[in-house]
């Protein structure tokens, strides 16, 4: 479902993504993990097309994110980490904005859908009101509302938690599940080391650019010698890397 | 005072870090922007320079009108300043981060009133000062004045503009803390209101327009008793022009009896800004923090969500794309007060024309104000679709993964906001131009061109805009007046000058030498075809370029 080969991106002298391969499957739950200015938003935003590789290529669901996009882009969903919107819009607004701006065969199924997604993330009283007035949680979850309702087959996702409460975390842990099981492919970057640990099938770790490791969390802990945590295994592979 | 001391340090420290900053630009972006202040600059002082060397050469009459130029001048400077420092006034002491920051320090209200107050002073001043000192170095080139003049033009502006700031800053200081909490649409219906009752009140004024003779008694009887309202006695454009034709006129005496009476007033009125301050500023920024609105926008009662649904006829994502930018729009009356403004004055000297009877002047007059209207509607619109056009791709800026994110060309993007905006300036310029023709009673055949002339230009001008936009984007800004001032803005803009400059003149010129019977009737008619056609040729292209440049720039675009 997401093939990287190859990727790197350079800015100027710097090397933000160092030839990265990656392969994650149809269903696959993949958390990409790095300490900060590793290289993972980089990564995020050359593979949703935001971003043009120096070098590689990146492919979702067999299309190339560079040549093919629209189609490509039909299938994708991304959620940003930082949740900026248009203000001036109201949450229902901005919802049909986002559904116009992608073809769809069962229009009224997706406006069904959209009023259930409201609902599910506690919305549905403040969608008639302007986003300006909604709280950083309130716009990711709208966000999350607004990848959901193209059913897309492949979601990327940048710090998913980030002002999200219990509540709302838990339900978005759960949608994702869900999704993951009914086969659309998450790749998710985040810092939370426990939302990776609980529901990823599978975690890469990247630092400095470079992928330096990639498994299950199993794997993780056999290769890094570290039999505890998540969080002892992350420290103690970028403090080799270090 | 010692905290405000440091925040005007840091304020030194961050522009020195800025001046700086322009050697890392590259040396032909550098010479450009110099070349482009340097075009301008010579422009504001050339034009007037003619227009008051044409005024001299009327003897006596065109004297008493270049005085009263002056205290016109003033007025609308003082109009413009204080409208200036009420918008400067809003952002900077309620709207920015800063605020926020300052009063989370032991400071107290009235000092960071202060702080704001003088950066409103400094932001203000600055761009007016730049215009004001070419166009009254030109009356003084005519009046072949000394240099001292300069010096003594910059102390007589220094109170005169604290006087503008202060009453601004204190209007909004008033305004926020006392109307609703709604304070822009309050203003920005209010100010629209103001500007249609004006035209409205115009239109339906009597005439006083007398039957002259010729030029002379039309300006005397017609002309020159519409000055009069600029020449109030207490207001302190009446003080600084006073104050520069007593200089002139070499009573040394008299002209700081008017520096004094306008530094005394300056200090006052920042007095009495301080004072309110200690009171009013603190509530007032918390209103506005806690101004925005809950209302509900419900789809079946929103007037704005009514008019979109009759944009269903359009594909699907170009009506989400045309329908966010009409309510994003409407519900930012920041946005549309500052257009009302624009042509609202374009509207009320249009409506006024009546009452001057410019349609009794001789043809040769007419066809002058008839070009003078083309360009000013033309100008009008080229400095709004800088200021709300060129800005659109940039301020999609943070909010772009969501449009990069959509299965949609770049191409669509940049479309959407040519036709959207293009069709918006023409259903604003082609009434004001019809409007200004009909009153001016012109022949059919300048009525068909100057339409013509309105239709191109306006496509033109904003297919200039988007595409330049896109070319130089500013991703880093969200303010739309500081993406303007920018490089890409500052060229755009001179663009869009440069255009008008040549279209205008293309079509004027046969006009000219026709009414001056330097040509026949029928090379004059064969010379407007030619002009129209090269007006065409000329937009086609500017189009073209424009757009096919700005949609290479989108689709090589990294966010």
């Amino acid at each position: 479902m997401i093939l990287i080969e190859n990727l790197t991106k350079r800015f100027g002298e710097l090397v933000a993504v160092d030839a990265l391969n990656l392969e994650i499957g149809t269903g696959e739950f993949f958390a990409f993990l790095g300490p900060n200015a590793a290289g993972k938003t980089t990564t995020i935003k050359t593979l949703v097309g935001l971003l043009k590789p120096t070098q590689g290529r990146a492919q979702l669901c067999g299309y190339d994110i560079q040549r093919d996009y629209l189609k490509a882009k039909t299938l994708l969903s991304y959620i940003p980490d930082a949740p900026f919107l248009y203000d001036k819009l109201t949450g229902a607004e901005f919802l049909d904005f986002v559904l116009n701006l992608y073809p769809s065969s069962n229009r009224e199924k997706q406006m069904k859908m959209k009023d259930e997604l409201l609902f599910q993330f506690g919305l549905d009283n403040h969608k008639y009101h302007l986003i300006e007035n909604y709280s950083h949680g309130m716009r990711q979850k709208l966000v999350f509302a607004a990848a959901l309702l193209h059913e897309p087959k492949v979601m990327i996702i940048d710090e998913p938690m980030v002002g999200l409460d219990p509540h709302s975390s838990r339900i978005v842990k759960d949608i994702l599940k869900q999704k993951s099981r009914q086969g659309v492919t998450i790749f998710l970057s985040t810092h939370t080391l426990n939302v990776a640990e609980e529901i990823a099938d599978r975690i890469g770790i990247i630092d400095k650019g470079r992928l330096i490791a990639v498994g299950t969390l199993e794997e993780l802990k056999v290769s890094s010698g570290v039999h505890g945590k998540l969080e002892d295994v992350f420290l103690r592979l970028t403090e080799e890397e270090s | 005072m010692a905290a405000v001391e440091q925040v005007f340090r840091a304020r030194v420290s961050a522009v020195k870090n800025r001046l700086a900053g322009i050697k890392k630009h590259s040396r032909l972006k550098i010479f450009i922007v110099w070349l482009v202040f340097i075009g301008l600059i010579s422009a504001a002082f050339y034009v007037p320079y003619r227009a008051f060397l044409f005024l001299e050469s009327m003897g006596s009459l065109g004297l008493v009108i270049v005085d009263r130029l002056l205290y016109l001048f003033f007025m609308g400077l003082f109009v413009m300043l204080i409208f200036s420092n009420c918008i400067i006034c809003y952002s900077t002491g309620y709207r920015a981060r800063e605020t926020t920051f300052f009063f989370s320090l032991p400071l107290e209200y009235a000092q960071i009133y202060f702080i704001k107050f003088i950066d409103s002073i400094f932001l203000s001043s600055w761009t007016f000062l730049c215009f004001l000192l070419p166009i009254l170095s030109a009356y003084a080139f005519v009046k072949e004045l000394e240099w001292t003049f300069y010096v003594f033009l910059l102390v007589f502006f220094v109170p005169f503009a604290v006087i503008a700031a202060a009453i601004g800053c204190l209007i909004t200081l008033l305004l926020i803390r006392f109307l609703p909490r709604r304070f822009y649409q309050v203003l920005g219906w209010t100010v629209s209101g103001l500007f249609f009752a004006g035209c409205v009140w115009l239109f339906l004024a009597g005439r006083s327009v007398s039957q002259s003779e010729n030029e002379v008694s039309f300006l005397l009887t017609n002309f020159i008793p519409h000055f009069g309202f600029s020449q109030f006695a207490f207001a302190p454009n009446f003080w600084i022009s006073e104050g520069i034709m007593k200089f002139i006129a070499g009573l040394y005496v008299e002209s700081l009896f008017w520096w004094l009476l306008l530094l005394s007033n300056a200090l006052f009125f920042s007095y009495i800004g301080i004072a309110f301050a200690r009171r009013l500023y603190y509530e007032g920024w918390l209103r506005s923090g806690s101004s925005g609105t809950m209302r509900e926008f419900l789809p079946q009662k929103d007037i704005i969500s009514k008019f979109c649904r009759g944009l269903r006829f359009l594909p699907l994502a170009t009506q989400a794309l045309v329908v966010k930018d009409i309510k994003i729009f409407w519900r930012d009356p920041v946005q549309w007060s500052q257009f009302t403004v624009f042509f609202g004055l374009l509207a009320i000297y249009f409506a006024n024309i009546r009452n001057l009877g410019y349609e009794q002047v001789l043809p040769f007059w007419k066809n002058i104000i008839c070009f003078l209207n083309l360009s000013s509607t033309n100008l009008t619109l080229a400095s709004l679709s800088v200021r709300f056009v060129f800005p659109q791709i940039s301020l999609e800026g943070k909010r772009f993964w969501i449009l990069g994110l959509a299965p949609l060309e770049k191409r669509d993007i940049l479309f959407e906001k040519f036709w959207f905006n293009s069709i918006a300036a023409l259903c604003i310029s082609l009434p004001l131009i019809l409007l200004s023709n009909s009153m001016l009673s012109v022949s059919p055949e300048l009525m068909w061109l100057s339409v013509m002339v309105v239709v191109v230009m306006c496509f033109s001008l904003i297919s200039l805009c988007t595409g330049l936009g896109a070319l130089f984007p500013n991703f880093k800004e969200d303010n739309p007046a500081q993406i303007v001032s920018g490089f890409g803005g500052t060229l755009t803009l001179v663009l869009c000058l440069l255009y008008i400059a040549v279209n205008v003149t293309a079509l004027a010129l046969p006009f000219h030498l026709f009414i001056t019977e330097q040509i026949t009737e029928v090379l004059f008619k064969k010379l407007i075809v030619y002009a129209a056609i090269f007006i065409v040729f000329l937009s086609i292209i500017t189009i073209g370029v424009s757009l096919s440049a700005g949609t290479r720039a989108l689709k090589d675009l990294e966010m």
